[in-house]
């Protein structure tokens, strides 16, 4: 009895720490989008209107909308970083003065999402610097975040800059965990560079990349800073992502359990969609 | 009573105390003339006692020339007694008065909740002297303007509050009214000067249901731009009065705007000002990005729903709230500004206010725009030369916001901008001090340091001018030559002043009309069903806040004796 009772003590801390950070606000959060939570109503008991907010959510266009336009953000950035991050990764590995580059790699990864985004504009400008190189091919000037045809791509472009390294890094950290028997022994049988990488390193780089990909989705999937300082979200609602209209709606309009109820239907979006992930990779 | 002494007592120099001490004298001198005491005929006479408000810590003798006559007045001050005694030709004032009486809120501590960064930069500054004068302990916390509003009301709810004084956006005065200290009977006790804030910011801001509830901070407004250097070119002008049949000068209209726009929208190596272009020139440029652009738009809608319906316009039918953005001169007015981005440099749709200053100000490829008084009264001097070979000086013009003719007669408005106040808390524990305090950062020389900043006081502070004294003040005009036009013209656009919207929700209510504007001028949609969709939201969050109760707020937005 003693013994348990000490091994309670030493996970006391971190159960506090768990239900205060976590549990506590969850169960907050769900409590205010059961409610009509909206500061400006000149009451301080927001009455309980239980799946009205959901409901509302499901009438929203611009809610809608915003699913559409972050899903578009996902499969958009996934399909440009995922590719770039495993060619880098693979010549990372083959490369040796590796060790070398990585920390110029990694930079852009350690630069916060808000200097990102400036980063951004300043790259995306009329008069920046990717127009100049187009310029050089005789290319006329693009408003690339300020056009609606162009400015989504744009901040996907911008966090692909940002994160592809990320992606990279987490592959080259498998890359490098696979057993170098394997990849000689197919060599002695003949196999070719292409078949190795097919059939031997992407195989059991599985896992790796589900990791690399539930990360990268989850974090694109919440979006938001890239969006608020490049496009705020437009023009009109060309870049209006679920995150951002979430934000509008609980720190501008006030209606936050309106914005609650957006948060837990991304929440549950999410969790379906990850579960989805481990199992199409057979990740346990 | 012993309070008010507090308000105005401070430590004075030297020059001040004999400055002071001789308008004492003079005054002591002017009443026993006018008073008829009889000096002349009786030898002596003696005023009547009067009470001094102001605290001197020095013995301070001075002489002053003053009538022929002998004069004897008796000043009583707090403790203490000052005799002035004027002989024949002179007046002389001896007298050691009280020491400064005790700091009045000795011991207090006061909470103020201000926008962070360097709007909080005057909280800093004067801290020490609210310490030194009222005793007062004042603790700032500063919040990011999209804190202030959930901190603001969370902590004025609170019992007692969490903060004694809140900097707020006019905008949200509908929703913190029931938490605010009404000021009006503290300011007919002790005034810092409510007569010389600017109707505009009086009414359209510091005012809600015909009570004062705040005062103004940052006097937010707009004002149109123009580059006078190439206004004033002789072969613009005559060129253009050849293409226009008019002359070229500050547009009254936004037909104008367009006129000079597309006539000043030119390529690189074509001729402006006299001389070879060096980059592509454009005529006018909004700060047309999502987020803000639906100031742009409000700037055309007031005049053109004013000249629809014959006078001030209204957001909502006062009766009804019915939405009144999608009028025919509403998108009208909608339809003009996306037509005048044809003169507009590209990726105007993502210009902020960095992007429209860098555009117009640094990078000087822009002729007209509008913008907050930033550029008038602060940066004036960093105006660059037009990006011509031989570019004549530069020089900014600047004038009200443009409007709209119709039978002869021009509407023409300049918003008031929502924007920074300083309210109290009607939970305060300590009411009395912190109306101290406000009227410490109020008094017209303080108040006049924040909208000067930078200077030696106050570092910074971007609180733009709103009082007439600071309009008019000498020193400003002395130490900054540039401004005083700037000044004069602003003075003369705020004559016309036009309220942004301030009812519980109006972020909203605005958000959805700059998404319906951001939708037509990114092309998405044209402008009448872009603007049917913003009304349709307009109602949708009329009914959801509640019918009765916002018609009853957007009653007291307005209820004002300037304009009903």
């Amino acid at each position: 009895m003693g013994e348990r009772r000490t091994a309670y003590m030493f996970v006391l801390p971190a159960l506090v720490l768990l239900i205060a950070a976590v549990i506590f606000p969850m169960v907050f959060s769900i409590n205010v989008a059961l409610r009509k939570y909206d500061l400006r109503l000149p009451t301080e008991d927001y009455p309980f209107v239980g799946i009205d907010n959901f409901l509302r959510a499901a009438r929203d266009r611009y809610f809608l909308n915003s699913l559409l336009i972050t899903l578009q953000f996902v499969i958009l950035g996934v399909a440009l970083q995922f590719p770039i991050g495993l060619g880098v990764a693979v010549l990372l590995s083959r490369f040796r003065w590796r060790r070398y580059v990585l920390p110029a790699i990694a930079i852009p990864v350690l630069t916060p999402p808000i200097v990102a985004g400036y980063m951004g504009i300043i790259l995306f400008h009329p008069d920046g610097v990717v127009n100049y190189f187009l310029s050089l091919f005789g290319a006329s000037k693009i408003p690339w975040y300020s056009r609606p045809d162009t400015a989504l791509i744009t901040c996907v472009l911008i966090d692909t800059w940002q994160w592809y390294p990320f992606i990279a890094l987490i592959l080259l950290a498998g890359i490098l965990s696979i057993p170098p028997e394997y990849i000689e022994a197919a060599r002695i049988d003949g196999a070719s560079e292409r078949s190795i990488f097919r059939h031997i390193i992407l195989p059991m780089l599985r896992g790796v990349i589900a990791v690399a990909l539930i990360f990268r989705m989850l974090e694109m999937l919440r979006v938001f800073d890239v969006i608020y300082i490049v496009t705020y979200g437009g023009p009109g609602t060309a870049t209006q992502v679920t995150n951002f209209y979430s934000y509008l709606v609980g720190f501008h309009y006030w209606d936050l359990g309106y914005a609650a109820a957006m948060g837990w239907i991304l929440v549950i979006i999410l969790s379906i969609l990850v579960t989805y992930y481990m199992r199409a990779f057979k990740v346990s | 009573m012993d309070k008010k002494i507090g308000f105005n007592s401070k430590k004075i120099s030297r020059r001040e105390a004999i400055s002071t001490a001789g308008k004492i004298a003079i005054s002591a001198v002017v009443a026993g003339v006018v008073a008829g005491v009889g000096g002349y005929y009786a030898g002596s006479a003696a005023a009547a006692p009067r009470t001094v408000e102001k605290t001197i810590e020095r013995t301070v003798t001075q002489t002053v020339t003053a009538a022929e006559r002998t004069v004897t007045a008796t000043v009583t001050a707090p403790g203490t007694t000052m005799t002035v005694t004027a002989p024949a030709t002179t007046v002389t004032v001896t007298k050691t008065v009280a020491a400064p009486a005790a700091r009045p809120y000795e011991g207090v501590k006061l909470t103020v909740l201000c926008h962070t960064g360097v709007q909080a930069g005057p909280w800093h500054a004067y801290k020490e002297d609210i310490k030194n004068l009222f005793g007062i302990d004042l603790e700032v916390v500063e919040a990011p303007p999209e804190e202030l509003y959930s901190k603001g009301l969370l902590g004025l709810k609170s019992k007692p509050a969490d903060y004694d004084l809140v900097q707020f956006n006019s905008a949200w005065i509908g929703d913190f009214e029931p938490y605010l200290q009404p000021l009006d009977e503290y300011i007919q006790k002790n005034d810092p000067g409510w007569g010389d804030v600017l109707p505009g910011f009086r009414l359209f801001r510091n005012m809600w249901a015909g009570k004062i509830y705040s005062w103004t901070l940052d006097g937010d407004t707009f004002m149109f731009y123009y580059r006078k250097d190439l206004f004033d070119h002789p072969e613009e002008k005559e060129e253009f009065r050849k293409r226009y049949g008019y002359e070229l000068g500050p547009p009254k209209t936004w037909d104008q705007v367009r006129d000079i726009a597309e006539f000043f929208t030119r390529k690189a190596g074509d001729r402006l000002a006299g001389s070879k272009l060096l980059k592509d020139f454009y005529g006018y440029a909004d700060q047309a990005k999502r987020g803000r652009v639906y100031y742009w738009y409000l700037f055309r809608w007031i005049p053109y729903r004013a000249a629809e319906e014959g006078g001030i316009p209204h957001y909502f039918d006062p009766n009804t709230m019915k939405p009144l953005i999608n009028t025919p001169a509403s998108v009208k007015a909608l339809e003009a500004m996306r037509d005048i981005l044809k003169f507009s440099p590209p990726g105007v749709l993502g210009f902020e206010w960095t992007e429209l200053f860098t555009a117009a100000m640094s990078d000087s490829v822009v002729a007209m725009w509008i913008h907050w008084p930033d550029e008038g009264d602060r940066f004036q001097d960093k105006l660059q030369p037009l990006p011509v070979e031989s570019p004549p000086k530069p020089q900014l013009g600047f004038c009200p916001v443009p409007g709209v003719e119709k039978d002869g007669k021009l509407y023409r408005y300049t918003p008031v901008d929502t924007c920074w106040e300083l309210g109290i808390a009607k939970n305060s524990k300590n009411p009395e001090a912190a109306y101290a305090v406000l009227y410490f950062l109020m008094r017209p020389d303080n108040a006049l340091e924040r909208v000067m900043a930078p200077t030696a006081k106050v570092p910074s502070s971007n609180h733009d001018p709103y009082a007439y004294s600071q309009f008019y003040s000498p020193r400003w005009r002395a130490e900054k030559p540039w401004v005083g036009p700037f000044l004069d013209a602003e003075l003369e656009a705020l004559k016309n002043p036009y309220p942004l919207l301030r009812i519980p929700g109006g972020f909203e209510y605005l958000d959805a009309l700059d998404l319906a504007v951001s939708e037509c001028l990114a092309g998405a949609k044209d402008a009448k069903s872009a603007l049917d969709e913003a009304a349709t939201k307009w109602e949708e969050i009329t009914d959801r806040l509640g019918r009765d109760r916002q018609k009853e707020f957007y009653h007291k937005m307005w209820m004002v004796p300037l304009v009903f």
